[in-house]
């Protein structure tokens, strides 16, 4: 079948309102990404406060972990909970591969993304038919079992967890005596789910999982295949989540089955992106910039006796995020934006 | 070559037989009506064709190629394109995303789908679908800010970026102002002009008389006439199913 050529190009269309498959890295948006990354190197360096870096390895964790879900969660819609499975996989491979067999936590991290990845798709395979709070419900589930499979299996420490040995490699084994380069790792690990983020949200890919996430029967009538980029886009989230559960565990040392595979993990990880904005890049690193070091910092005001207040507040975050503004802080920016260039008469805001 | 063929078609739910072993045929160029009552299966019988249900019997061949029970993706890649009652159209996208969706899937794998854009020649392909039903300004426009009737012209759009054999259109002057009527029944004669098979359900007999060239009218899940538009005015048993004795 053919049409008519037309005697002018798509390049010559004013870019009124520029949907994210449309959209190039402006100067601003280099800037800001740059600006950014500049004084998250110079952080460490700058300040040396133990219990301050320790904070910023956790905030840097849990922006990547939120990236990650963001790909099921935001993009495509899907409220996955059970990001803490593919988190204990990561932890138990890399310590494994050192505690169990003498190899390096790398090689560890490496199985621990295949082994998430094929989980993810088998996973995928048995419950993305389902939609929205079945899925939910589904995925819960499974990061519960996987608590109680963790803790039967007794060559890896069972429910008493397992602990790594102390080695003097240190980049063979990923143990250093002082936090700064962990720091470093969980930063170049946020990089690059960044990048991959960013390419996702405006490569076709991006593109399929917005148009499965509205309506995935039209997706499919249009030759998207459906199942196939849902099941993609989870053992991406799982992929990303199990290398920070690889890292995890060379930092903390010690892991057992109640500590990674916790459900608050996957619902702190939700709470995240939810209030950062979902499905936005900027919303995961914005909401674990604001919730991680608050809850930190509340546990450590409050103590012992204080225990939960942090919980309590995310939860209260939730309600007030789907109350008033369920597109996210990123959500409220685009719109004060967007108010602005009207007020200043600018092209794209006059729809 | 028959662009489709239907034979013997059955799908029941429980004890209702919605489609009674219905036969059709779409030859390349040409639009043939489906017509009849609501609740007559109408609906039903597009999506057994179309992938979006499983027949319980009978057949259906796509360009000479049996497809009966492939699921709406093959089926899309193969040929056959089917718009719904309501839009399908996907408001966060842009118009030109919108149509964009409907490339050819072909030949994408895991690294391209992730990392890959559309090529220029084929977002300059997206742009020119634009351009033939008229809303190349909207293309950088979110889709969900256009009015319903521009919202069809876009879903046309894309229907027309798929290159189809095969076009079910299932309803589409509901619910769209007559000024825009008149904007989409070109476009609906010019897919059967390039060639396409279209299989038209429609509700309002003007625009069925307009455009078709052969008409099937269903009640209770059986066809209960064929023939021209002018022969199914004056048929009792059409007369009696819409308006009762």
């Amino acid at each position: 079948m053919t049409i008519q050529k037309s005697t002018t190009s798509v390049e010559n269309v004013k870019r009124e309102v520029i949907a994210p498959e449309h959209r190039r890295f402006s100067r601003t948006e280099w800037i800001t990404y740059l600006g950014l990354l500049v004084v998250l190197l110079l952080f460490p360096i700058v300040i040396t406060e133990p219990f301050v870096l320790t904070v910023a390895i956790l905030t840097l964790m849990y922006a990547t972990l939120a990236l990650g879900w963001n790909f099921t969660g935001g993009l495509m819609g899907l409220p996955l909970f059970c990001s803490a499975l593919f988190f204990g996989l990561g932890a138990y491979a890399a310590m494994t591969a050192d505690t169990n067999f003498g190899l390096s936590p790398w090689i560890g991290l490496v199985i621990g993304v295949l082994t998430s990845m094929a989980v993810a798709w088998i996973l995928g395979a048995l419950t993305l038919r389902l939609d929205g709070h079945y899925f939910g419900v589904a995925t819960f589930v499974v990061g519960a079992i996987a608590i109680a499979i963790f803790n039967n299996i007794s060559s890896i420490g069972g429910v008493q967890g397992m602990s790594a040995p102390i080695h003097d490699s240190e980049l063979y084994y990923m143990q250093w005596q002082q936090p700064r380069p962990y720091y470093y790792l969980f930063l170049g690990l946020l990089v690059l789910s960044v990048m991959l983020s960013e390419t996702i949200h405006r490569g076709r890919l991006g593109l399929y999982l917005r148009a499965i996430k509205h309506n995935a029967l039209g997706a499919a009538h249009l030759g998207v295949r459906v199942t196939r980029y849902r099941i993609f886009a989870l053992m991406i989230s799982a992929g990303v989540t199990s290398v920070a559960g690889s890292l995890y565990a060379s930092y903390v040392l010690f892991i057992d089955p109640t500590t990674v595979f916790a459900p608050e993990i996957s619902v702190q990880i939700v709470i995240i992106a939810l209030l950062g904005g979902l499905g936005y890049t900027a919303g995961a690193l914005i909401g674990a910039a604001i919730l991680i070091p608050l809850g930190q910092y509340l546990n450590a005001a409050l103590g012992f006796s204080g225990q939960g207040w942090n919980l309590a507040i995310f939860g209260l975050a939730v309600i007030l995020i789907v109350i008033f503004r369920p597109t996210g802080i990123v959500g409220v920016l685009e719109d004060a934006c967007r108010l602005r260039e009207e007020k200043a008469g600018h092209p794209e805001a006059r729809e | 070559m028959t662009a489709l063929v239907v034979k013997h078609l059955k799908k029941a739910f429980g004890g209702t037989r919605a489609v009674d072993d219905i036969s059709l045929t779409v030859q390349p160029g040409q639009i043939v009506g489906l017509l009849g009552p609501n609740g007559s299966g109408k609906t039903t019988l597009v999506n057994c064709i179309s992938g979006a249900l499983r027949p319980d019997e009978g057949q259906v061949e796509l360009l000479g190629r049996p497809v009966t029970g492939l699921n709406p993706e093959t089926l899309s890649e193969r040929g056959l394109v089917r718009t719904f009652q309501t839009l399908n159209i996907f408001p966060e996208i842009s118009c030109l995303g919108n149509v964009l969706l409907a490339q050819r899937k072909t030949g994408e794998n895991i690294l391209s789908t992730i990392t890959g854009r559309s090529s220029r020649a084929i977002t300059e392909r997206a742009y020119e679908c634009l351009v033939h039903v008229g809303m190349e300004k909207f293309a950088y426009r979110l889709a969900g800010g256009l009015s319903y009737g521009q919202q069809r012209l876009i879903e046309f759009a894309a229907t027309f970026m798929r290159n189809p054999s095969v076009v079910i259109l299932d309803e589409p002057t509901a619910g769209v102002n007559p000024a825009m009527i008149e904007a989409l029944l070109p476009r609906i004669k010019e897919l059967a002009r390039v060639g396409a098979g279209i299989l038209l359900i429609e509700h309002n007999m003007k625009v069925a008389s307009y455009l078709c060239d052969t008409s099937y009218v269903m009640n209770f899940g059986a066809v209960i006439f064929k023939g021209s538009m002018e022969e199914l005015r004056n048929d009792p048993k059409v007369i009696d199913a819409y308006f009762g004795r």
